[in-house]
This record gives structure tokens, sequence and C-alpha cells, in this order.
């Protein structure tokens, strides 16, 4: 008499998921992660310091995209993605429907530069700039000055949100003569999501007049003021290592990786984070960042997985402890 | 052929401009967008950087501006005399302006104010020379100058009374 090996068909029956739906979601992904790459609107693209993967599709307008991205691709409202060494801005995010990460970009234009009030840093962002409406030269006075607008969308972080009505940029030069603009409306309303925290930033600006006294036209920022502190000094970092197995298996327990480091030396705090600097080419590699440690699985008992290896990296925001890597080597689970 | 009546105006203006480009004061004034601008150390070649760039014959600055600067321009009104066909400068204005950035100083005035306190004193100083003559203080005010408010100024308006009072009014 034979015997059903019932563990083996209940392991069989849930390797997708739980439930029909998982299931469903979850062969939908694998099917989409199968073949995108293959598609040709696929294009490899930098957001921040995290490489992914995003089909994107041309719109009626030739400085708009739109993109399809894996589920779970790290790419969020006012996120700079650089394609083809290009700059664009998600002006638009879907709300994710399991499958994909679904959104607009548009092609920036140029990059501004400004100072922080505060520590005279030098800022440069990469923008787009449109023309709302049209109004430029009055004739009928004394003095003529151009009143070209433009609508300005940057991305919404700690720097261009202390950007504030009467702020003057140096957007472009032509023929040697720099051309001057002012900030003449904010909206951060309308664009940005505190739920989110994150999203991008409008400005109008209006042509204002070059001052030579106070305007900076070899760095492009005006209202320059020349740095009067001395640049910090750079910070001592301590050593660290990634601790856990060299190897783990495809569709096995999620795998633990710590970071050690001499606790005894730290003055200030510590602001882990972990990433995966290069994912080998396995598309369920699923990484949870729990501060100290980090979990890493690789969802799919895929055979073509087996012999793949994929790098993580610990880094402190605050710069304290040194950054460090582990690369695990992916096997087979039989 | 120049009208000789044109001629002598313009000669006129030319010597308006002149006047007040050696005035050192104002050519600080017009030549500096500091606050502390009497401290600026006029240059070789400065001088020359005012008739047309900052200092106008006419009522309009000629460019579209897109530089913070300082202007001095004029309007003039023309008479006629009865008993001749020549006609002069009978009436003038000076509209003395600048970015309204530049308007504070460090001097206790308005920059306006302090060019057209510079220019009221060289006009003073050519009522006993051949030139305007006696000049009657007509009246100013404080202008906006651009439909945006970038630019703010004085004017002021003088007649010429000495040499014209036998002129058509």
């Amino acid at each position: 008499m034979r015997m059903v090996n019932w563990g083996m068909f209940e392991r069989r029956n849930k390797l997708h998921g739980s439930s029909s739906l998982e299931r469903k979601i979850n062969d939908a992904r694998e099917e989409f992660n199968r073949e995108y790459k293959l598609h040709p609107a696929y294009h490899d693209c930098l957001v921040g310091n995290r490489k992914i993967g995003a089909l994107l599709y041309n719109t009626v307008d030739m400085d708009i995209m739109t993109f399809d991205a894996p589920f779970g691709s790290e790419i969020v409202l006012g996120d700079l993605v650089v394609v083809d060494g290009l700059h664009w801005l998600v002006t638009e995010m879907r709300f994710p429907d399991k499958i994909t990460v679904h959104g607009k970009i548009e092609q920036c234009n140029r990059q501004i530069a400004w100072q922080n009030p505060k520590t005279g840093e030098i800022i440069r962002r990469w923008c787009t700039a449109d023309k709302p409406y049209y109004r430029n030269l009055e004739f009928t006075r004394e003095v003529t000055v151009s009143n070209r607008e433009f609508k300005i969308q940057v991305q919404f972080d700690e720097e261009t949100s202390l950007i504030d009505i009467d702020k003057r940029f140096m957007f472009e030069v032509i023929d040697g003569k720099p051309k001057v603009y002012k900030v003449t409306s904010v909206d951060v309303l309308t664009t940005t999501y505190e739920e989110l925290d994150r999203g991008f930033i409008t400005w109008n600006v209006t042509q204002d007049l070059y001052d030579e006294d106070v305007d900076n036209v070899e760095l492009g920022i005006c209202d320059y003021k020349p740095s009067t502190s001395p640049l910090p000094p750079p910070p001592h970092h301590l050593a660290a290592q990634v601790l856990g197995n060299d190897t783990m298996r495809s569709g096995g327990p999620a795998a633990e990786y710590v970071v050690d480091y001499d606790k005894s030396k730290i003055v200030g705090t510590v602001v882990p984070h972990w990433r995966v600097v290069d994912d080998g080419g396995i598309d369920s590699l699923k990484l949870a960042d729990e501060g100290e440690k980090c979990t890493v699985s690789v969802q799919y008992a895929a055979l073509e997985d087996a012999g793949k290896a994929f790098t993580i990296e610990f880094s402190d925001e605050n710069g304290l402890v040194a950054t460090c890597t582990k690369t695990v080597r992916v096997v087979g689970w039989y | 052929m120049v009208n000789a009546s044109m001629k002598t105006v313009s000669k006129d203006k030319m010597e308006f401009i002149r006047r007040m480009a050696e005035d050192e004061g104002l050519a600080k004034c017009l030549l500096s967008n500091q606050p502390n601008f009497l401290d600026y150390e006029i240059k070789e070649g400065d001088l020359d950087k005012l008739p047309w760039k900052h200092i106008f014959p006419c009522k309009y600055i000629m460019d579209t501006q897109e530089i913070r600067q300082s202007y001095i321009t004029m309007e003039f009104r023309y008479e006629k005399s009865y008993s001749s066909p020549i006609w002069r400068i009978g009436s003038f204005t000076i509209y003395a302006l600048c970015h309204r950035e530049l308007a504070r100083t460090d001097y206790g005035m308005t920059r306006t104010d302090y060019m057209i306190d510079r220019i009221d004193n060289l006009l003073f100083q050519s009522k006993n020379d051949t030139w305007l003559g006696r000049l009657e203080f007509q009246g100013s005010s404080d202008i906006i100058l651009d439909e945006r408010g970038l630019f703010v100024g004085t004017y002021v308006t003088y007649r010429a009374t000495e040499a014209h009072d036998t002129m058509v009014r």
C-alpha cells in the first residue's frame, strides 16, 4: 500500500501562498518579474542609491513617461529617477495594485543651486521647468522689466522645504548675461502627503533682476554669501562587520544578519540602515530592516536561483560606524 | 538737416548728462549698489559707463531691465519765443530711480532722495552761469515706475524762468 506524503502535499499546495488570492497575486508577480526584463520598454533605473528595473512607456508629451515597476520597488512620489543618465521626477503615483508599482515621471530640465540659509552649504537639485502662462514685456512704462514666469517642480526634502517666497535663483546665463528669477508662489500643500512625508514642491518664479554685488555667476547662486565657518572634520568611522551565514536556502526560512562593532566606543547615536546593494538577479529577494539586525529571505524555492549571490550592506546614517557589506550565496532546497 | 532749435535743446540735454556724470557723489550712487555707496572708489572708465547706461536724456530707459541698478532719466517741455523762431527748454522733470532693494542706504535717506538732493544742488549752482539760468521748483513726488513695482523713484520738476520770460507759455 502506497503511503501519501501529506506533509509534502501540503507544502507543495502552499508553495505560492496560503490562499487562492495570495497564490494568484504571487503567480502574477512572478510572471511580471519573469517577463518584464524581456520587454522592449525595460530600463534600468537608479532611485537614490537603489537600482530598480522598470517598464517606461511614452505618452503624448515627449517629456513625460509612465512606468510599471515590480511590486515592492522602493519608489515614491517626489523621487528622482535616473534613466540612461537623465533625471526624471516622479510626479504621480497610483495606489499599488499588489502586482506592480505604477506612476508618472517628468523629465528634469536643469539643476538649480542655492545656499542653505543657516549653514551656507551649497545645495543643488534637479527640477522641471514649465511655462504656465506667458506675460512678458510691458513697454508703456518708463522702465521695462521682463515678466517671464515659470512653474518649477522639485522634490520635497529638508532643503527644498526651506525655500519661501522671494527666494532668488539663477536659472540661465545667456551670452554672459545671468537671468535671475524670484519665487512668487510656493505650493507644498497639493503635491506632498503628510502620511507619506514625501512628494514634490511647486514654485512659481517670475524674472527678477541680477545684482552683481550679491549674485555669483560662476556658482550660479543668487544672494551668495561666502562661507566663513570651516568645514566640519570628517567623521571617524568605527570598524564594523556583518555577522551571519555565508549561504542561505532558496525558499527556506529567513536568515538573520547582525552588525557587530564595539559599542563602548560609540559617542552619539547610531542610526542603522540595511539595504541590498546587489540582488544578483534574484527577483524574490526580500530584506527586512530591523535596526541592528536584518532578515533576508529568498521567497521561492526556484532552481534557477541556486548558485546566485547577493550582497547586503549595513550603514550608519549618522556616520559613526563604517559601512560594511556581506555577500551571501543561495543554495538549492533539495 | 537738424533744426537749429533742436541743436540747442540737444546740447542742453548733453550738458545735463555731463554735469551729472562729473558729480562724484551722484556717480558713486549710480555705480554702486551698496548701501554705503560713498565708499565706492571710482575707477578709470567708470564715468564712461554713466551716459546711456545710468543717465538717459529722455524719459525712458532704453533696454529691458535685467540688472538691479540706479538711473536718472529726464523729460523736457519746450517753449518758443514771440520774437524769434528759436525754442528752448521751458521746463523739465528729472526722474531718479532705483531697484526697490537698493533704496535703503547708510546715510539716513533713500537712494533716490540722495540723487535728487545732488541734482538739486547741481541745478542750483547753474543759476549764475549761462546754461539754464534761474530755475523755479514746480513740484516733486515719489513714483513707482513699472507695473510690478520693482523700480521706485522720485521726480522733481523745474521751470526755467530767467531766459524765457519773453517766451510763449
